[in-house]
Parts: structure tokens; C-alpha cells; sequence
């Protein structure tokens, strides 16, 4: 009995998590060799699917797109959110700062989508200040102009993202010890040789864990686009994510949909090896 | 990190870079909150971040505010998805939260055979895309005439918060020292007592960051609200609010806003009074020393 006691602990757990996510996940992959549209019955038909997809433009541009979001997302928000983390550091009125770059975090991607839709639009606030600089000829309505779409959902993303990785970061940063800093500064460095010096190296695993959850993030990035431009013009803005449901379930070919799928959590598996090795590694340090 | 609250030349600097910053992050919110204040004709003649000339702001909000939660048509209104999305995230997050903790204090203090590989198991919810889940899911809940009910959506959303729960909180139990444990034992506690009396009242911490963390997610999420349920009585709220502005050209953009307002005041309310728990539970993700 008091083998089996562990195990009733994780039951509830195991069971949930088996049940809704594990058993479906092996079963999008099993999906991805047949023929379905979710009411006949499916028929095998090997790597067709995969065959279709490989061959499909539409597949490709979202491939691409995809990409395009994993490096935006790694130098827009990123960036930023250590720039921000720095910058506000012992700052009069930190908190207040930080509370307001972190308060996208409460907002739902569709309600950041909405609010970024106006801002986009032909009349939005960003075509009424560029009036004020350029040429009224030169205003777009930028959410259906490729590829200044997917540039403009990136920065979307970016001001939601940033505050999320500046409170990492700032958290990293509180358990930097005080005196590798205090004798580079006795030494005589400047603010910018103690930045590149100490104080980056030393935010090495934090900033390991920020890059390896952003690049995870992006390419699980959805319902932004879907209301944005639910992947358009012409399925020239969708990412590998937004692709997959397009097949899905307005299309009704699972079996595209399924393969879509798959290809992206092998990819998305892939950048969690490096994950799991940096967040155990982590601990290894005990920081 | 030593604090250095000096006021320097370079502060000053630093000041108002930082001012700039946070007025471009605030311009976007500005300009939904004003445009949420106009009438239709008093949006389209009034630049997107100024009140419209002639028209009283607070009454035009109102109206707004009532327009979004009435709807624009039968079976579009936001009160029954506001009630299903507080019925999802309370019940989804609480009950996630308690399986995960009685599975981390088993992979953390008891020592289970396997416990990597379970936690592994466990652990890669948090990392495969959500769209894995999405066709499987789907045809399982229309083949036991699921699709469509509340109930699967709470246990959809109880399965997809277990894995990022499990991760914490198993960093937070491994912190706390063996010898706790082991001296439950020696007074001839059991594992269930154990963990009652003393895991679970030494976790607040966690389990307040975890609740806030889920609640929020939950509330916004939008793939799995939108996928699995379709009617009124089931929505989730931001599958509403999706509805809402796929219709706008009969709801019209200002209530849209009002309501993108109105929807997003719980976690907004959430995320600047317990801003400190919620930094906090971040600074959890990375706790934990290696066992």
C-alpha cells in the first residue's frame, strides 16, 4: 500500500493532463496520416498530408511568416524589456513605471488585437500623426499591406511582451551580489563597462530563460493575427499557428490541419530541449 | 543589486527616457479609453486621442457600456459570457492549482519511482502549441455531446493549467527543507497530513501567484472558448468580444471599445492591485534548488 500512496497523489493530475492534453497530442499526430473532415470516417493515406503541405504555398509563406515572428519577437520585445529593466532600475518612481509596461499582461490578445486594429486603421492614430510628417499619399491601411502587416502585429505583440520580460529580468538582476560592482566601480569603470562587464554576464542564465520562453511564445503566437488579420490578405500574414486552424476548422481538412500541427510541435519541441536543459541547469546553480 | 537612488545629470537622463516610454505605452490605451467616450458621428470627426467637441463624455460612455452589454443582437450580449468566464477561471484555476499541488509534493517529497519522467510528462503541457490539442478535442466532445457545454471547457482549462502549476510548485516544495517532512513522520503523521498541515499552509505564497496567473489566463484565453463552445449560454467572454467586433458594422466602434474596456477591468484590476504577487510568482519560476 504504501507503494501505491505516492501515485494516488499524482492520479488527479496524471489523469487530467493524460486525458485532455497527452492522448489528444498523439492524436493530432495520428491524425496527420489520414484523409478526415471530422464527420466521415478517415481514411489512411500516409504522408500525403505532409506531401500537400510541403508543396503548398500558403504553408511556406506562414513558414516564413513564422520565422519572421520568432526573430521579431526576440529583438523587439526582448530587447526592450532589458533595456526597460535597466533603465528603470533604483529610477524615481520605478514601481509606477514598471506597473505600466506590465499592464498589457491583464489584457487578452483579442483585446490588445482590437485595440491595435484602430490604431492600424486608415484613419487610426498612427496614419493621424504621420499625416503631420509625410505626405498624405504615403498613408496605408497598414494590417493589409505585406509584409508591413506582420511587422506591425510584431510591434503589437512587443508592447505586450516587453513588461512581461522587464519583470524577469528585474528579478534576475535583484540577485546580482553587490560586490563585483561595487570593486569594478572602485576600479574605476564607467556605468557602461560595469553593464558589459558584470552586470550582462551575470544576468546570463535569466536572459537564457527570457530568449528560450520568447522564442517558444512566438511560435505559439495566435489569436493577435487571427483578429488582426485573421492571417490575411490572401493567407499572406499567417504563421505556421494560425495556418493550422485555418485548415482546420474553416477549411474542415483535418488531416492538413493535423500535419500543420505536427510540424509545428516539432518545431516547437525542438526549442524546448534548450529550455528544459537551461531551466535545470538553473537550478543546478541555485540561484 | 545595490540601489543607487542618487539624482544625477545621467538620472535625469534616464527620467525622462523613461517618461517617453511610458506615454508611448500608454497612448494606445488613451486613445481606446477617449474613443470610447464618443458617439459614432462624434468618432468620426474627432482625432482618435481627443473627446469630441459637444458631446458629455461620461454620458456618451454610459451609453457605450450599455450598448456592448446589451449586444447588437439576440444571444450577443455580454452578461451570460461574463458569468461563464468567472464560472471557467475560478473553478478551472482552483481546482488545477490543488492537483497540481498534491502531484508536486509527490514528485518532490515522496520518492516516487519515475518521478522525472512523470514530472516530464506533466511538465510538457506547458510547452506544445496549442493547436495540438484542438482537433482531437474537438471530435472527442462532439462524439459524447460535449461540444458546446460548460463542462468541457472547465475541464479543458483545468487540464491546460496543471502543467505550469506542477513546475512551481514543485520548485517551491523542493525548497522547503526534508527535515520538515521527515519530522511529520517521526510524530506518525501520514503523507496526506503532511501535506495538509504543513505544505499547504506554507504555500500561500505560490498558490495566490498561481490563482492570479491562471485566473488571468484563463479569462483571456480565446482558441479554446472559441473552438469548443458556440452558443450564447456557453461563450467565454473574449470569444464574445471576438463576435462582437466581427459584427461592428451594426455595433459600431465606440461600444466595441467600451466593451474591450469592460471585459478586461477584472484582470486589469487584478494585475495593479496584486502587481507585487504577480512579480513575485515570476520570480518563483526560477526558485527551487536541485534534489
Amino acid at each position: 500500500m504504501d507503494k501505491v500512496k505516492p501515485y494516488l497523489f499524482l492520479l488527479p493530475a496524471l489523469l487530467f493532463v493524460g486525458f485532455f492534453l497527452v492522448y489528444p497530442a498523439f492524436m493530432t499526430f495520428s491524425v496527420s496520416f489520414t484523409e478526415w473532415n471530422g464527420i466521415n470516417v478517415s481514411k489512411m493515406v500516409g504522408f500525403d498530408n505532409f506531401r500537400f503541405l510541403f508543396s503548398d504555398p500558403a504553408f511556406w509563406k506562414s513558414f516564413y511568416n513564422t520565422i519572421f515572428w520568432v526573430v521579431g519577437s526576440l529583438v523587439f520585445p526582448v530587447t526592450l524589456g532589458l533595456f526597460a529593466a535597466l533603465m528603470l532600475y533604483s529610477l524615481p518612481g520605478e514601481r509606477l513605471f514598471k506597473v505600466i509596461i506590465f499592464m498589457p499582461y491583464a489584457l487578452s490578445g483579442v483585446v490588445i488585437a482590437i485595440v491595435w486594429s484602430y490604431m492600424y486603421k486608415f484613419e487610426g492614430a498612427i496614419n493621424t500623426i504621420l499625416a503631420g510628417f509625410i505626405d498624405k499619399r504615403h498613408l496605408q491601411p497598414w494590417l493589409q499591406i505585406v509584409p508591413i502587416n506582420t511587422l506591425a502585429m510584431i510591434i503589437t505583440y512587443g508592447w505586450r511582451m516587453t513588461g512581461t520580460n522587464m519583470v524577469l529580468f528585474s528579478v534576475g538582476m535583484l540577485a546580482i551580489p553587490d560586490e563585483p560592482i561595487e570593486a569594478a566601480r572602485i576600479e574605476g569603470a564607467s556605468y557602461f563597462q560595469i553593464l558589459r562587464k558584470v552586470i550582462i554576464p551575470m544576468l546570463a542564465s535569466t536572459t537564457a530563460v527570457v530568449v528560450v520562453m520568447a522564442i517558444i511564445n512566438s511560435l505559439n503566437i495566435f489569436d493577435i493575427i487571427w483578429i488582426m488579420t485573421q492571417g490575411g490578405p490572401y493567407r499572406s500574414s499567417a504563421t505556421l499557428g494560425v495556418n493550422m486552424y485555418f485548415e482546420s476548422f474553416l477549411n474542415f481538412n483535418f488531416g492538413h490541419g493535423a500535419a500543420n500541427a505536427t510540424v509545428l510541435s516539432v518545431i516547437v519541441m525542438a526549442a524546448s530541449v534548450f529550455y528544459i536543459r537551461v531551466i535545470f541547469k538553473k537550478r543546478e546553480i541555485g540561484s | 543589486m545595490q540601489k543607487n537612488t542618487k539624482l544625477g545629470p545621467a538620472k535625469i537622463a534616464l527620467l525622462l527616457l523613461a517618461i517617453v516610454l511610458v506615454a508611448a505605452w500608454i497612448f494606445p490605451l488613451w486613445n481606446v479609453a477617449v474613443s470610447s467616450t464618443k458617439s459614432l458621428p462624434g468618432y468620426a470627426n474627432s482625432k482618435p486621442w481627443a473627446f469630441a467637441r459637444g458631446e458629455n463624455p461620461i454620458v456618451q460612455f454610459g451609453k457605450n457600456v450599455q450598448r456592448a452589454i446589451q449586444g447588437s443582437q439576440r444571444g450577443n450580449g455580454i452578461r451570460p459570457a461574463l458569468f461563464n468566464s468567472l464560472l471557467y477561471s475560478v473553478t478551472g484555476s482552483v481546482i488545477a492549482i490543488a492537483c497540481a499541488a498534491l502531484a508536486a509534493f509527490s514528485l518532490a517529497c515522496l520518492r516516487v519511482r519515475g518521478r522525472f519522467f512523470f514530472f516530464l510528462l506533466l511538465f510538457s503541457g506547458t510547452v506544445f502549441p496549442l493547436q495540438v490539442y484542438l482537433i482531437p478535442l474537438f471530435t472527442l466532445f462532439q462524439k459524447t455531446n460535449l461540444y458546446d457545454t460548460k463542462i468541457a471547457l472547465i475541464l479543458v482549462y483545468i487540464a491546460i493549467c496543471i502543467p505550469f502549476c506542477v513546475f512551481l510548485l514543485r520548485n517551491w516544495f523542493l525548497d522547503v527543507p526534508l527535515e520538515i517532512y521527515e519530522a511529520t513522520k517521526i510524530d506518525g503523521a501520514s503523507d496526506l497530513q503532511a501535506f495538509r498541515l504543513i505544505f499547504v499552509p506554507l504555500s500561500k505564497a505560490p498558490f495566490a501567484a498561481l490563482f492570479l496567473f491562471q485566473f488571468t489566463w484563463i479569462w483571456n484565453d480565446y482558441i479554446f472558448g472559441t473552438t469548443f463552445a458556440r452558443s450564447g449560454t456557453t461563450r467565454s467572454i473574449m470569444a464574445l468580444l471576438a463576435a462582437q467586433q466581427n459584427m461592428y458594422s451594426s455595433m459600431g466602434t465606440p461600444a466595441i471599445l467600451a466593451s474591450a474596456i469592460f471585459v478586461s477591468i477584472p484582470t486589469l484590476f487584478l494585475v495593479i492591485f496584486f502587481r507585487n504577487t504577480f512579480f513575485k510568482g515570476m520570480a518563483l519560476q526560477f526558485s527551487g534548488s536541485s534534489k
